[in-house]
């Protein structure tokens, strides 16, 4: 019996080590080559030699990567906020409220959840530039909040499954509005699905590099991801692989940070969203 | 403080199926109502309509003599405890008493007040500051019974508020209901489906049955006159014994014994076009004849039964036995559908009597019963109306056209 927990310990020590490996490997590339001085990016070495900080000091310094960040973050911010909101309400109203067309709702949602975003790049491409979108913060709010929506109501509704009606009930006899008792009542009962959505739509809208190229021209809207992408090395020969690298590591640290602060609520919220309780 | 007054209400819902059906009763200011029925009935409808979470189809729901139908459940000023208790999972105990309170905006210091006074009377002091996650099923239960009187509504609403609750403690708690409700004299409403509560609790029950009122009445009037069938079959436990019966001449044929019916009796079975009766015995009108004198045996019929089952319980003794008959009655086993008691693996009508405790009765032993003439309830199998209630007023009963009373 101890020898086969023993066994079993071994066996999932050794998975957990190599996935971790397999996951941080390149991250770990990412921050050597990031250090690395630009003679030494080729140099096949997976520690750096004389690491500086060089390459961080020219992200910096290109004039486009601060604009860049302010995009990135008001861009993923403002569409996180938006797709959360209007998320939780009409998941709320799908598992709450009996309406023809609920199921329609759920399974257009997931439709558009499928459906491959660059099929409709051309298509808004054109249309952002009549409708004056092109270039803008909500020309790239629009399609990420459009695609992380179907994916925060179907986590969403599954968190409002949860909670008992008698709640609602019991608030509504209590003296409570209908919307005091979302509020005071649901909504912070809902908060682990809440956030976990809100992780989700922030990460997309964060890593997102095919609306960001496509729909974006200047440093009035470009986000980083998109930004790295017009990054010059110091000649037209010289590839700028050092500062692409560093700022990728800057980039990531937002996601890091984020995810570290509300990794206990997201762990709280995947789980007792996904399994009835 | 509150006289609710229920004017014909009805409930349909959209698909057509009609939940409550003329529900027409006055529950009067600081009386304990109660509405008890199997489950589907509709007694949960009607006490979510009367507290405004359902809306009522037809007919008209007072408060101290002003409609309410259209009223918002949070401008009822009722307070409800719901069987899940329905307690606020995120908040502490305090926060869940003090939530009705602070949406009135009631003043910060006399929230406190009242907490602490709620929380006194239901023993919760200790447990204030703890969450629900950490409290028993009980706990649980006061604190939904806390932050439905610090509110002093005008009329408590109960939803089985007892039915998660274990034996022991189902019964604790129901005393103390009781004392709370006759110290707030506050209008109470309680749902269950135990008759046990609804005759222990109430002052005036209402028994429900698919969406009609069978019956409003005290306890006593519902154990003792039952109005028809269904009401006599659901109050009373164990339930009373509903057996086929007809009439030949001035003779009551029963499954065990046949006997002469006093005159009035028949001048009123009489008019009746169907000989389909169903004759209802309580277990307590039988008896074990070692222990009825001479002169009690003249209002008594007397039977031997072979006993089946014996269930002693210190202070008496149930004996169960089968009696054999040719006569069936559909209504019965439509009615015990209704009540979810089924008879399974006897030949006839299981028959339960309440003997002396001690009756020297045996389990596949013959013994000699007799039984109350007096105390018969005979019903009309068709219409479940009681048309004999021997130790009530039967009323008129309704005569059968073409057939002459004589």
């Amino acid at each position: 019996m101890s020898r086969r927990r023993a066994s079993d310990k071994a066996f999932w020590a050794g998975g957990i080590v190599i996935v971790v490996i397999y996951a941080l490997l390149p991250v770990a590339w990412i921050v050597s080559l990031s250090l690395k001085p630009t003679d030494e990016i080729t140099n096949g070495k997976f520690l750096p030699q004389h690491p500086s900080f060089d390459n961080f000091s020219d992200v910096w310094k290109d004039p486009q990567f601060p604009s860049a960040l302010r995009n990135s973050l008001g861009i993923a911010l403002i569409s996180t906020l938006l797709a959360v909101v209007l998320a939780t309400f009409a998941a709320y109203a799908i598992v709450r409220l009996d309406f023809p067309g609920k199921t329609l709702i759920m399974s257009g949602a997931l439709a558009i959840a499928m459906f491959p975003p660059v099929a409709i790049i051309g298509p808004l491409f054109n249309m952002w530039r009549s409708l004056h979108l092109f270039d803008t913060w909500f020309g790239l709010i629009i399609p990420y909040m459009t695609f992380t929506l179907p994916m925060a109501i179907w986590t969403l509704s599954a968190f409002f499954r949860e909670i008992p009606w008698d709640l609602d009930k019991a608030a509504r006899v209590d003296g409570a509005t209908p919307f005091q008792a979302f509020r005071k009542v649901i909504a912070p009962l809902a908060a682990p699905g809440m956030f976990t959505s809100a992780i989700l739509v922030f990460i997309f809208a964060w890593n997102d590099f095919l609306f960001a190229t496509a729909l974006t021209s200047t440093n009035r809207a470009r986000t980083v991801p998109a930004a790295i992408t017009f990054f010059t090395g110091s000649s037209q020969f010289d590839f700028p692989t050092g500062q692409i690298a560093a700022a990728s590591v800057i980039v990531t640290i937002p996601i890091i940070v984020m995810v570290l602060l509300f990794q206990r609520r997201i762990v709280a919220g995947l789980t007792s969203g996904a399994v009835k309780g | 403080m509150a006289q609710i007054v229920l004017d014909k209400v009805c409930k349909r819902f959209a698909d057509g199926t009609s939940a409550v059906h003329d529900a027409d009763f006055t529950i009067e200011d600081g009386e304990f109502f109660i509405l008890v029925g199997p489950s589907g009935c509709g007694k949960s409808t009607l006490l979510n309509m009367i507290v405004g979470l359902e809306d009522i189809t037809e007919g008209d729901l007072l408060v101290d003599g002003d409609r309410i139908n259209d009223l918002d459940p949070k401008d009822r000023n009722m307070a409800m405890v719901f069987q899940s208790y329905a307690i606020y999972p995120h908040m502490t105990v305090r926060e869940n008493m003090a939530f009705p309170l602070k949406i009135k905006k009631v003043p910060k210091d006399e929230i406190e007040s009242r907490v602490a006074t709620a929380a006194k009377t239901l023993e919760l002091e200790e447990l204030l500051d703890r969450k629900p996650a950490n409290l028993s099923g009980g706990q649980r239960q006061r604190v939904a019974m806390g932050r439905a009187i610090v509110r002093e509504p005008a009329a408590f609403l109960m939803d089985e508020p007892l039915s998660n609750l274990d034996a022991k403690l189902r019964v604790q708690t129901r005393t103390a209901i009781a004392k709370l409700q006759q110290r707030l004299g506050t209008t109470t409403v309680y749902v269950t489906h135990d008759q046990t509560e609804a005759l222990t609790l109430g002052d005036r029950v209402a028994v429900m049955r698919r969406g009609e009122v069978q019956q409003v009445g005290t306890p006593k009037e519902l154990y003792n006159e039952p109005a028809n069938l269904f009401v006599a079959g659901f109050i009373g436990s164990p339930a009373m014994n509903l057996l086929p019966a007809h009439m030949e001449g001035d003779q009551l044929h029963l499954p065990m014994a046949s006997f002469a019916v006093p005159g009035d009796v028949q001048k009123r079975l009489r008019g009746r076009t169907s000989d389909r009766l169903v004759a209802g015995i309580r277990p307590e009108h039988f008896e074990d004849t070692a222990f009825v004198s001479d002169e009690e045996r003249e209002h008594m019929a007397t039977f031997t039964a072979e006993v089946d089952v014996i269930e002693w319980m210190g202070s008496e003794l149930y004996a169960y036995f089968t009696v054999q008959t040719e006569e069936t009655r559909e209504e019965l086993r439509e009615m015990a559908e209704d009540l979810g008691t089924v008879d399974f693996g006897s030949a006839g009508p299981q028959v339960v009597a309440r003997l002396d405790a001690g009756s020297d009765a045996s389990e596949g032993q013959e013994i000699e019963l007799c039984l109350d003439i007096d105390r018969i309830h005979l019903f009309d199998a068709e219409t479940g109306e009681n048309i004999q209630n021997p130790t009530g007023d039967t009323g008129e009963v309704r005569q059968v056209e073409g057939v002459s009373p004589s």
